[in-house]
């Protein structure tokens, strides 16, 4: 029996001290020791429940950290597209893996181990210093790939292309040059605005004489419409860019200066070579195919290393057979793209008319006057598109062509709303003068497939914000409500904000419909529309004004309590009977200016933004003139529209 | 960034054990060196956080460490499988105490940031007794780590972090027995 409790009496005498409690709890003592103090636990309370206490101190500190510390610390998560993009270009930078001095060594010398005899030790000294040079030059001197190089640039453009907060502005110098003596046959100034935010992208080309001579707007989903003076509009797909730029050089200005583009036009890009020029890569490449089936011998871009955005692009094409084009068919001519300025502005600072169809592209590709039919005709199928809605957007342009005939075209989200158009566009579709082109987007990428746009996965806002009116909305809020929650009133500002954008915005869209109905039709023409056409005209004008006061008149009664306590009026309309077309379109550019400013003011103001609320007062009294302006001359065009004998029965018509 | 969806991903990189990949084509590194910095940026940044402040040069340092791996492996450099952890945050303590001589760290051990979120403890439940115990052990607990001296502190980290004591002593570049040493006078701090 003695022997069941006459556990280490020997031991008895002997205690660990802290140090080696630590170590044994944390497994760190040798396996003899640990023994020991497992042993001697075991038999004292006074070691065992120090041991315990130290458990207890680590258990606390583990609680400590995990519930307090970490939870406190960043998390790090939102650093992961930066990382990737340092990563990307440390990888473009750094020198492919090559077999190291210490293997080449290696296997120089197990190739020599038993070769090398003295007659022979000479030669093959020489052979080794002659290697090591090589390799020396071979092992120092960086390679970039031109693949991972593109492929970086291209993953650059697509995170700023999508930044939100952002606008794009870039200036572009394009020429085109003889091939042999570099006489210079055009030149072009190209301007650039991309906004993350609406994907949209505007671009407007200039001929010497700083003359707007065409323009292109597309969006992100990839449809496109490019305007130039005197043709009437193409809608398209910017896939078609490539195979269009190479059989119409003159139309490189519609190309993107980008890495993206020019994997497009090269290919993989896979046998092109970089050069290492100062501040620049210059990627070359040359099509294996030197055929006359391709039009391409050479294109080059120059991409800048510091943040990997392309500067400059220069092809070398043949000259596509045509009359009138100096260089001759087959003959080689030089194209180049250089950037002269760049830059990013905040989005809230960018005015939104430059994302606007200039007015000028949009005239009629018919400077001389127009049959009243196409006319009437064209004002008809405008009037049936705004019935389904077709007008808000830009979804579908009606335009008449140098043929003469009424182009009605489109890329249209889905087949259901092409098949709702169609339905809609039945009184004309029939009619031998109107060519009807619409297509949805799924059919316009099959035609050629293009790189869907890259979500970014970095830049989201992780940055504390708030809106510029904050300060103001929160007194108001906390004055007016009853719970001192910070969280209800909070909840209230983010609802005030968000229905107030939306509002703007909604005025925003029925203000283009009417921007661009003022556009269609010279004011001199509107008065020799049929009366049918010419009452859908006015009602169409009638609808959109009274949309756009509807909504900036719901914006002054949401805000007036807030930022306008002392009250405004939208003031007493002028009398619009007996206005004369031309007034009417005066009113409606004037109308869409304010609502321009309108939208602005509030985008500004009521987007959450970070470190603007010291700005955000000056906005209130932009916002209270720009609310007045828009409402009264919405009154002003519906009486005006209404004077024209505007009614429902004849909307009917 | 467009990442390839054929390279097959690493085997994971646990506490214990890390993997990786050696002898591979660029893209293949650049993405395995993404899925490192994955697994274990987090950890490497609360470290440095925990134990150097300023949560800013943190992350940097962070990702400075991150990128040394691929120029490591790029080079055709090799790390020990079981050691690409210690290796990590051996580099990145490294970077740290550069940085720290170099007075580029705003901030030292930003206690009194920690001190503020102890006092935020969550509710344990329902029971304010049980939070107010803890709210007690926290700040015995937050004391004790304003007792430590920086060797200690960063060795009490190490160690939650799950490195052993060898391992402390490469990331620290001290002895094993400095290391024991400084974590017994931490429990002793700690335990007061």
């Amino acid at each position: 029996m003695q022997s069941r409790f006459n556990c280490f009496r020997k031991d008895r005498d002997w205690h660990p001290d802290e140090g080696d409690l630590l170590l044994y709890l944390d497994g760190e003592q040798p396996s003899r020791k640990a023994a020991r103090i497992r042993l001697h636990l075991e038999a004292c309370w006074a070691c065992r429940v120090g041991a315990e206490k130290t458990s207890q101190t680590i258990s606390s500190f583990m609680d400590y950290r995990n519930r307090i510390l970490l939870p406190s610390l960043p998390s790090a998560a939102e650093h992961r597209g930066g990382f990737e993009g340092k990563l990307h270009a440390l990888a473009v930078q750094t020198p492919d893996n090559r077999p190291s001095w210490s293997t080449m060594l290696a296997r120089v010398r197990a190739w020599g181990g038993n070769a090398l005899r003295a007659p022979l030790a000479a030669g093959v000294a020489a052979v080794l210093v002659l290697g090591l040079a090589v390799a020396a030059s071979y092992v120092w001197s960086p390679t970039v790939n031109a693949q991972r190089l593109l492929a970086q640039a291209s993953a650059m453009e697509d995170a700023h292309d999508n930044n939100p907060n952002l606008v794009l502005h870039r200036s572009l110098r394009m020429e085109k040059r003889k091939y042999g003596d570099k006489q210079l046959l055009l030149r072009r100034r190209i301007d650039l605005w991309h906004s993350g935010a609406r994907g949209i992208t505007a671009r407007r080309v200039y001929d010497d004489s700083g003359k707007l001579v065409a323009g292109e707007w597309s969006e992100r989903n990839g449809s496109s419409a490019v305007y130039e003076t005197g043709a009437r509009p193409e809608i398209g797909t910017r896939s078609r860019m490539i195979p269009k730029v190479l059989d119409s050089p003159d139309d490189l200005w519609e190309y993107d200066l980008s890495a993206g583009s020019f994997e497009g036009l090269t290919g993989t890009a896979a046998h092109a070579r970089v050069d290492n020029q100062g501040n620049d890569f210059v990627v070359h490449y040359e099509p294996r195919d030197r055929t006359e089936n391709n039009r391409l011998l050479s294109a080059a871009l120059t991409v800048r290393k510091d943040d990997f955005r392309a500067v400059a692009l220069e092809v070398t094409v043949r000259e596509p057979e045509s009359p009138g084009i100096p260089a001759g068919p087959g003959t080689p001519v030089v194209y180049s793209i250089v950037e002269s300025s760049f830059e990013q502005r905040p989005a809230r600072e960018v005015n939104p008319q430059v994302f606007q169809t200039d007015a000028e592209l949009l005239a009629s590709p018919l400077p001389a006057k127009q049959g009243d039919a196409a006319a009437d005709l064209q004002m008809e199928t405008t009037y049936l598109l705004d019935q389904v809605g077709a007008t808000l957007g830009q979804e579908v342009t009606v335009t008449v062509g140098a043929d003469g005939k009424l182009h009605v075209e489109g890329v249209l989200a889905t087949e259901s709303r092409r098949a709702q158009i169609i339905k809609a566009l039945a009184p004309v579709r029939h009619n031998p003068v109107a060519v009807i082109n619409l297509i949805t987007v799924a059919e316009a990428l099959q035609r050629k497939r293009v790189e869907p746009a890259v979500a970014t996965t970095a830049g989201t806002q992780a940055e504390s914000a708030s809106i510029p009116l904050f300060d103001q909305l929160s007194q108001y809020f906390e004055a007016n409500t009853a719970s001192d929650s910070s969280l209800d009133v909070r909840a209230k500002i983010q609802r005030l904000s968000e229905q107030v954008l939306e509002d703007s915005g909604e005025a925003m869209r029925h203000a283009w419909v009417l921007k661009r109905l003022a556009n269609a039709i010279p004011p001199a023409e509107i008065g020799n529309l049929s009366e049918t056409t010419h009452n859908q005209y006015l009602c169409m004008v009638a609808a959109h004004a009274q949309k756009v006061g509807e909504r900036t008149g719901k914006l002054r009664l949401e805000l007036a309590p807030i930022l306008f306590p002392d009250g405004i009026s939208p003031g007493m309309a002028e009398e619009g009977s007996g206005a004369t077309p031309a007034d009417l379109t005066v009113a409606v550019r004037q109308l869409f200016e304010a609502a321009s400013q309108n939208d602005a003011a509030i985008q500004y103001g009521f987007s959450v933004t970070t470190g603007q609320a010291a700005q955000g007062a000056a906005k209130v009294q932009e916002i209270q003139h720009s609310l007045l302006q828009a409402e009264q001359l919405s009154k002003w065009l519906r009486q005006a529209a209404n004077a024209g004998n505007c009614s429902p029965e004849s909307q009917r018509k | 960034m467009r990442l390839n969806p054929e390279v097959p991903a690493p085997a994971a990189i646990t506490a214990g054990s890390s993997v990786l990949l050696l002898t591979q084509k660029p893209m293949d590194l650049e993405q395995n060196v993404v899925h490192v910095y994955e697994t274990l940026r987090t950890q490497v940044c609360q470290y440095l956080t925990a134990t150097f402040g300023d949560p800013a040069e943190a992350e940097d340092i962070t990702q400075e460490t991150f990128l040394r791996l691929y120029v490591h492996w790029s080079s055709g450099k090799t790390i020990a499988e079981n050691r690409l952890r210690s290796w990590i945050f051996r580099v990145a303590h490294n970077l740290a105490i550069d940085r720290t001589r170099s007075a580029k760290f705003i901030r030292e051990l930003a206690s009194e940031e920690y001190s503020a979120a102890a006092l935020q403890v969550p509710d344990g439940g329902s029971d304010p007794e049980e939070t107010l115990l803890d709210r007690e052990r926290f700040n015995a607990v937050r004391r004790g780590l304003a007792l430590l001296s920086k060797q200690e502190s960063r060795c009490l980290h190490l160690r939650a972090e799950g490195f052993c004591y060898r391992e402390i002593a490469e990331i620290l570049n001290i002895s094993v027995s400095s290391a024991a040493e400084f974590l017994r006078r931490a429990m002793r701090k700690m335990a007061r």
